[in-house]
């Protein structure tokens, strides 16, 4: 338990400016929601939205949730965003769990302490896994402020919320189990910083030709993004669509799998 | 039981060779001295005991345990420092040896409290911040947390100034006499000669020689200085010197047969000044590694 404090602890800082960053962005999107909730901007922003082709408005995330008036459908469109950078940062934390240790030579000392790979591995996935659950609902807790200060009156908004976080979070365990794979596996010469942006753009690219091309559709399935997107979520009644639960479990058991195998298995070098 | 038993212990990285059936022996008690020049497989050695990598092929045991099934036993009694200090830089010195002490569930505090009084370790420091040989004092503090049994130290007196390596030797020769096994990483020759029982000598990836070092040093040639006003090159060899250089009449050579027949075959000619070394481990490391031969 020593080693899953020691890396709270340590990680907690960065954990505070990503999460500074994206209530600020929250924040300002947030604060534009009463002149978006004009009834003529809301006029002109359908008309505006409908006039874009339909495979761009895809690749925007506006294709189901069009009613910038409705408090809800605005928060899903903003929250594309900050399920963007929550999923780096997810992906980020993974990539650098085990691997960092190796490439700044710091597996020198942990190593040297009676504590199994497999410790290692189960105290630092933990560790990751709480962090991001806590900067998730450190955003969950900004965003309900935020809709406390521009709900209309009695609007019930709750259920929805908490839903689209819990599929958010979801999302970006993916990222988070695939990062901690990454990092049993990559040498301690890599940079995990843009190995996490890495591996969140390219599959988000894929997941968009998913969408704007039918015959590859089933790239769909190699994005965590998209199974996600907080505006899919609140259209279908706060459900993620199946078979993406099936594909998400699939990809955390087998990436877990991957990491705890391979860390076992490798010779640490420093 | 030994305290480090490796059988044909070999580790090659790729087609990289890394250490070649490594036969090693450590009994309880020891200050062992393992030397080589970088690169020999001194560290490599270490990493596969403490399983950072898994050997080739070959075993290795720590105080009767397996070091890649049981090395989590092993680390509870063993204290590592490790050549290039890469600890949590932002973590402060405190920090640092109160996480290491945490793995090992009891530790005695009064003891880790006169180990960082003997460093005077600056407890509140960030490790980032401290200078190369002060980190070098944190690792060893952290390395004996727990009283280990057996302690490995690879080249632990680099960076450390004279009043630091004399005051680690003088830790390790104590925690020696309390029991603890000291291996001991080395370039420095003088400190292991001066501390070590026992020595082994590895050059690229194998041993080439395990021995007391009182022994090793005694069959050493000695190194002899003669300043002449002739030239006794040709006399000197036919003595059968070794590794001699010549500046000026002032002849240095490696000399391992008998003083008396030296004496008397230089009386015969005017010498200035003779100075005979004692033996060294460095002069029997040098002959290793310049001469080329193992024997």
């Amino acid at each position: 338990m020593n080693l899953y404090v020691f890396e709270i602890r340590r990680q907690l800082k960065s954990l505070l400016v990503w999460f500074g960053v994206l209530a600020l962005v929250l924040l300002l999107f947030m604060s534009f929601f009463p002149s978006m909730a004009d009834s003529d901007m809301a006029q002109l922003t359908r008309i505006k939205l409908n006039a874009i082709p339909p495979a761009v408005r895809e690749a925007l995330g506006i294709t189901r949730t069009t009613d910038f008036s409705d408090i809800l459908q605005y928060f899903a469109y903003t929250a594309q965003y900050i399920l963007m950078a929550a999923s780096i940062y997810a992906a980020i934390l993974g990539v650098s769990a085990l691997v960092k240790e190796e490439a700044e030579g710091t597996i020198e000392f942990l190593y040297a302490q009676p504590v199994s790979r497999t410790g290692i591995a189960a105290m630092k996935l933990l560790a990751i896994f709480t962090l991001l659950l806590l900067f998730n609902l450190l955003l969950f807790a900004v965003s309900a402020l935020l809709f406390e200060i521009f709900r209309h009156p009695g609007y019930e908004y709750l259920p929805m919320l908490i839903a689209m976080f819990k599929g958010m979070l979801g999302g970006q365990a993916v990222f988070l189990v695939v990062g901690f794979a990454l990092s049993s596996v990559l040498s301690r010469f890599s940079n995990p910083g843009p190995i996490g942006l890495g591996l969140f753009f390219l599959t988000y690219l894929l997941g968009n030709i998913a969408l704007i091309n039918r015959d590859l559709e089933w790239l769909k399935y190699l994005s965590p993004y998209h199974f996600v997107q907080p505006s899919t979520i609140l259209a279908d009644g706060g459900a993620i669509q199946p078979p993406y639960p099936l594909v998400m479990l699939a990809i955390v058991v087998v990436a877990v799998v991957v990491a705890f195998w391979r860390y076992r298995n490798k010779d640490l070098m420093v | 039981m030994y305290v480090i038993e490796t059988i044909g212990l070999t580790k090659h990285y790729g087609q990289n060779r890394g250490i070649e059936n490594v036969d090693l022996t450590v009994n309880e008690g020891e200050f062992f001295g393992f030397i080589g020049p970088n690169g020999a497989g001194k560290s490599t050695t270490i990493r596969t005991l403490l399983n950072f990598i898994y050997p080739t092929s070959g075993r290795a045991m720590i105080l009767g345990m397996d070091c890649i099934t049981e090395t989590t036993r092993i680390k509870s009694v063993t204290g590592y420092v490790p050549g290039e200090i890469n600890y949590y830089r932002n973590t402060s010195v405190r920090d640092l040896l109160y996480y290491a002490a945490s793995f090992h569930g009891q530790v005695d505090r009064l003891y880790m409290k006169k180990i960082c009084d003997q460093f005077e370790l600056e407890m509140v420091k960030p490790i980032g911040t401290l200078s190369l040989g002060n980190k070098k004092k944190v690792a060893i503090a952290q390395a004996l947390v727990n009283k280990p049994r057996l302690l490995i130290l690879d080249e632990p007196a680099n960076g450390l100034d004279p009043l630091m390596q004399s005051r680690l030797f003088s830790v390790l020769t104590d925690v020696n006499q309390d029991g603890t096994t000291v291996f001991l990483s080395s370039h420095n020759l003088t400190e292991v000669q001066r501390f070590c029982h026992r020595v082994a000598i590895i050059r690229e990836g194998s041993i080439i020689e395990v021995s007391q070092v009182d022994t090793l040093v005694k069959t050493s040639s000695r190194r002899i200085i003669v300043q002449s006003r002739e030239n006794l090159e040709p006399i000197l060899h036919q003595l059968g010197v070794k590794e001699i250089r010549v500046e000026n009449l002032r002849f240095s050579f490696s000399y391992g047969g008998s003083i008396d027949q030296l004496i008397k075959t230089l009386a015969r000619y005017t010498i200035d000044d003779l100075r005979i070394e004692d033996p060294s481990l460095e002069d029997r490391f040098l002959h290793y590694y310049e001469g080329g031969d193992t024997h």
